[in-house]
């Protein structure tokens, strides 16, 4: 298996696209399978004509985010393509997600997916639409179809952080509002997957939640509960403190999924980035420095341990834990977890995939390292 | 974090665990908390008594290629990745199957096994919820559809909260706003039906059905035999139900039993055994005064016997209803007999009561002086029982003993005014024959004479002349002045004349004599007259004499449908009819007298 990477800072996207895509095919020959991140300022389709024409014919996924993940650091703007090579089969699937029916919306995926490879395992690469509602549910749906025999990982796309709209893509096309996957076989994967934050104070009651709003904390007013608990809250300036006081839900083992507040609404709840269970017990969360860093480490470790011949390495760090540390930082500690020898490219992701046993959890603030090699 | 606070956390969760609608939502999220909380990476739940029946519900279990998940689950059940628990405590809910790659820590199974008795909490509660839903869903189509009985269920605020078609229909529920205040407002009697209601909400329990009205807007009533039935939820909750049959039908065949028990048939008026019933219950009270009047109509057998028991009965309808109006509302006015009637006057003395009588009296004859009709008029009496050693009944046998003293004094005076009448009518039905009878009279003096008759005989013959048709009174008078020949019934009708003038006759003393020549008049020589098919000189001779100068005058007249014969074709007629309708002997007299009188 080979694999090779390049990213282009060029502002046209047919250039961008033909420069990343050149780079990483030089170190492979004929890929199998292209990975292809972007930044929201490109034409999206012709950044993907061109890497599918210097892929020459590779399946392909792909998707846009906040940033693009490197070995040199963040790129803001640009392109970058992951292309593998080698014994690596590869089938990909982009649907439509349904915003009321997201298990139905993972079924279908998982069913276009199996029905284009006989693969008996693997690996799913997913890029669920960072915007959509209850992407936790299209990941039940994937997993029931796809079964603990694959594994999956990946990142909620998105964009600048303007929260506007973002892209989805395979070999098929582009598109928005959907859900784009590659099934990979014949390539072992090693998984990491952490944040570093710690709860703080006592628990909080989500009393009533539906979708992506919480309403009732404790049985109050969402709002007025969490000011209450971040001290003096300017409601102006809500995301910022979201950003840095997110909730964590705990799992029976004390394992914290992260949800990201994203904005108070005028009837008193909260809005975050990602659906929150009802009835479920939350901590208002804080981070450390340094915790954060070294959890960094330690899941990039984490990855390239399970995997006896690392050859590239995929990273989707949430935008908002990236901006926390400071673009690059994070992604230089990875650099030197994973090693000069091992090829690695990542997305800014709004909301994070991966499985803390089995089944695929949707995170927040979030870092997803997926090491893959022989 | 500390593992126990996480405990806690999931504790909560799964104690929170609540039914999302279908069975589907909950296994939802049943996987949701497994994989969640647990890490789960399979589900499988087996209902055995689900709401549509036995169900298998998977997660995670597609690419397993299993048909049977019992069998999965019996084959896997003791490996360490597998929790598998029977859900329900003595009831057979089904059964929860998670696998988990490394198996559950024992901390982890005491969780999983709350969790297992939650599900099984809010699978029993919702199966018991389901066949309450189903079984008031059964319910209310039961009542919605019942034919025959009206459902009307209001809440603790009187707001509409069940009703069926039948309550619709019964107490005209038209919009959901209906309420409590418009089923006060049409239930008689109000007062009565609030202190039922009050009732029923004070002691919890249901009245037993009652019969009450309803009054629509429209001044409809209708009968309903309801009950008032608790509905207890809780303080201040809960409700009425009303259920009512609508027995209109029932009260008013029951009203007009009643009616008919107590009422005179013919006249409306009470009948002797409520006037009866009356008297005793005034006795046992002891109210006095009180009066009784009795009266009887005068003639009124004559008027059966000789014009018709259906004129009888017009008149008896009209003395009820004269008299109905003369009393007081307290007053009781009843038919205690075929012509006697009777009035009870409580708290009225002998003084008043007379006065009522004579009112009574003076306005059943007015009707006679005011027009052409059947003169009418009544004999009364009065008595009273003053004090209460007198019973009602001697006063009503006093006011009977004075009605028959008063009829026999008026027994002539009613017969002749009769008679007048009678004589009156013939006069006045009979004016095609305008001078008829006195030349009738004429003419048959002539020949009675000629074949010897003289005094009494001439007498009788006269009188005969003029009352022969006394009996077409009875006759109706679309017949009696019919300008086109008459069918065979009202032929059949006409001949009747003859034996209602007969009975008149015999009932009147000035007629009596020639009620049999009446009755006879109509008879033919040759037996082929009417009423007996007498013949010969079975005919009393008056009789003879009468139906000779009768053809022959009625042939010399003028009839609307005909104009008069010539006399000499008159006698040509009798001529051709002596021997057969006439008597040969005195037709051949009689060409001979008009032949000599010229």
């Amino acid at each position: 298996m080979k694999a090779g990477i390049g990213y282009s800072r060029r502002r046209d996207g047919g250039e961008a696209g033909r420069e990343a895509a050149r780079q990483a095919c030089a170190q492979v020959g004929k890929p199998a399978l292209a990975f292809l991140f972007t930044t929201e300022e490109y034409d999206q389709a012709a950044v993907l004509s061109q890497v599918l024409e210097d892929t020459r014919g590779a399946r392909l996924v792909g998707a846009c985010g906040a940033g693009i993940v490197t070995p040199e650091g963040v790129l803001r703007e640009g392109v970058g393509v992951l292309a593998l090579a080698g014994e690596v089969e590869a089938a990909t699937a982009l649907v439509s997600f349904a915003p009321e029916e997201p298990e139905a919306t993972g079924r279908r995926l998982g069913e276009a997916l199996l029905s284009a490879s006989s693969a008996p395992e693997g690996t799913v690469i997913v890029f669920p639409d960072g915007l959509a509602g209850n992407i936790a549910g299209m990941l039940r749906g994937l997993y029931d179809v796809a079964g603990p025999d694959f594994k999956c990982v990946g990142g909620g796309t998105g964009d600048n952080l303007r929260f506007m709209a973002t892209c989805q893509m395979t070999e098929a096309g582009v598109a928005s509002n959907a859900v784009a996957a590659a099934l990979i076989a014949g390539c072992s994967f090693g998984l990491g997957v952490g944040h570093g934050w710690k709860p703080v104070g006592s628990p909080l009651i989500i009393t009533r939640a539906r979708d992506r709003v919480i309403y009732e904390l404790d049985e109050r007013p969402a709002t007025a509960v969490y000011a209450q608990r971040v001290g003096d809250l300017d409601v102006e300036r809500f995301p910022e403190y979201g950003m840095r006081h997110p909730l964590g839900i705990a799992d029976a083992s004390g394992r914290f999924i992260i949800r990201d507040p994203l904005l108070a609404r005028p009837d008193g709840s909260i809005q975050l980035m990602t659906e929150v269970p009802s009835r479920a017990v939350a901590y208002l969360m804080q981070y450390e420095r340094e915790e954060l860093l070294g959890v960094t480490q330690e899941v990039a470790a984490a990855a390239k341990g399970q995997v006896r011949k690392p050859r590239f390495a995929l990273a989707f760090h949430c935008v908002s834990r990236s901006l926390l540390l400071g673009y690059g930082v994070g992604e230089r500690i990875i650099r030197e977890a994973l090693g000069e020898s091992v090829p690695f490219l990542g997305l800014l992701t709004f909301g994070e995939v991966a499985p803390y046993d089995d089944a695929p959890l949707f995170h927040n603030k979030t870092l997803v390292v997926a090491v893959g090699g022989e | 974090m500390e593992t126990s606070f996480a405990e806690l956390a999931a504790l909560y969760e799964i104690a929170s665990l609540d039914f999302p609608g279908s069975e589907k939502g909950l296994f939802r999220e049943v996987v949701e908390k497994a994989s969640r909380l647990f890490g789960v990476r399979r589900v499988i739940l087996l209902l055995h008594a689900g709401v549509g029946g036995r169900a298998c519900l998977t997660w995670g279990c597609s690419r397993l290629g299993v048909d049977d998940y019992r069998a999965y689950v019996e084959q896997n059940r003791s490996l360490p990745e597998a929790y598998v628990r029977e859900l329900g405590n003595g009831v057979d809910l089904g059964l929860l199957y998670l696998e988990k790659k490394g198996g559950f820590s024992p901390r982890e199974v005491r969780l999983l096994d709350i969790f297992s008795r939650r599900l099984a909490e809010v699978l029993q509660a919702h199966y018991l919820q389901d066949r309450v839903r189903r079984a008031n869903e059964r319910f209310k189509v039961v009542v919605e559809n019942s034919p025959m009985v009206a459902v009307l269920g209001l809440d603790h605020r009187g707001k509409l909260a069940q009703w069926n078609r039948e309550a619709e229909e019964l107490f005209g529920i038209v919009k959901a706003s209906w309420g409590f205040k418009d089923l006060l407002r049409q239930v008689v009697p109000r007062d009565r039906f609030k202190e039922a209601l009050r009732e029923v909400l004070r002691t919890g329990r249901a009245s037993p059905p009652g019969e009450w009205m309803l009054q629509n807007r429209a001044g409809v009533r209708r009968w309903v035999l309801m009950s008032i039935v608790p509905v207890y939820e809780g303080a201040g909750q809960g409700g009425v139900f009303f259920m009512a049959v609508d027995i209109t039908a029932r009260k008013e065949a029951e009203e007009r039993l009643r009616y008919l028990s107590v009422r005179d048939a013919l006249t409306g008026l009470y009948n002797r055994n409520y006037f009866e019933e009356v008297m005793q219950r005034l006795d046992a009270e002891g109210q006095r005064p009180v009066s009784v009047i009795t009266f009887d109509v005068d003639g009124l057998k004559l008027v059966n016997d000789c014009l018709g028991h259906a004129e009888g009965d017009r008149l008896l309808r009209h003395v009820a209803a004269v008299a109905g109006k003369c009393f007081r509302d307290e007053d009781l006015v009843a038919r205690i007999g075929g012509d006697e009637f009777a009035v009870i006057l409580p708290g009225a003395g002998y003084a008043n009561a007379a006065r009522a009588c004579a009112r009574l009296v003076e306005a059943v004859e007015a009707r006679g002086k005011r027009g052409p009709g059947l003169p009418v008029a009544v004999s009364a009496g009065v008595g009273t029982a003053q004090a209460v050693e007198e019973s009602v009944y001697e006063a009503f046998k006093r006011a009977d003993d004075g009605m028959y003293r008063e009829k026999l004094r008026n027994t002539n005076r009613v017969a002749g005014r009769i008679l007048g009448f009678c004589m009156a009518a013939l006069q006045e039905k009979d004016f095609l024959a305008t001078g008829h009878a006195e030349r009738l009279a004429a003419l048959g003096e002539q020949l009675g004479r000629a074949v010897g008759l003289a005094g009494d005989e001439l007498d009788r013959l006269a009188l005969l002349a003029r009352v022969h048709d006394i009996g077409k009174v009875g006759v109706p008078a679309h017949i009696l002045f019919k300008p086109g020949p008459l069918t065979k019934e009202e032929r059949d009708e006409m001949k009747r004349h003859v034996e209602l003038g007969y009975r008149l006759a015999r009932s009147f003393p000035e007629l009596a004599p020639v009620a049999d020549l009446i009755l006879q008049h109509h008879e033919w020589w040759n037996g082929q007259g009417y009423p007996r098919g007498l013949k010969g000189e079975e005919i009393n001779l008056l009789s003879r004499i009468l139906a000779i100068v009768e053809a022959y005058d009625a042939m010399t007249s003028d009839r609307p449908y005909r104009k008069a014969l010539p006399h000499k074709a008159a006698i040509a007629e009798l001529q051709r009819c002596a021997g057969t309708q006439f008597d040969p002997r005195l037709v051949g007299v009689f060409v001979r007298l008009m032949r000599r009188n010229g």
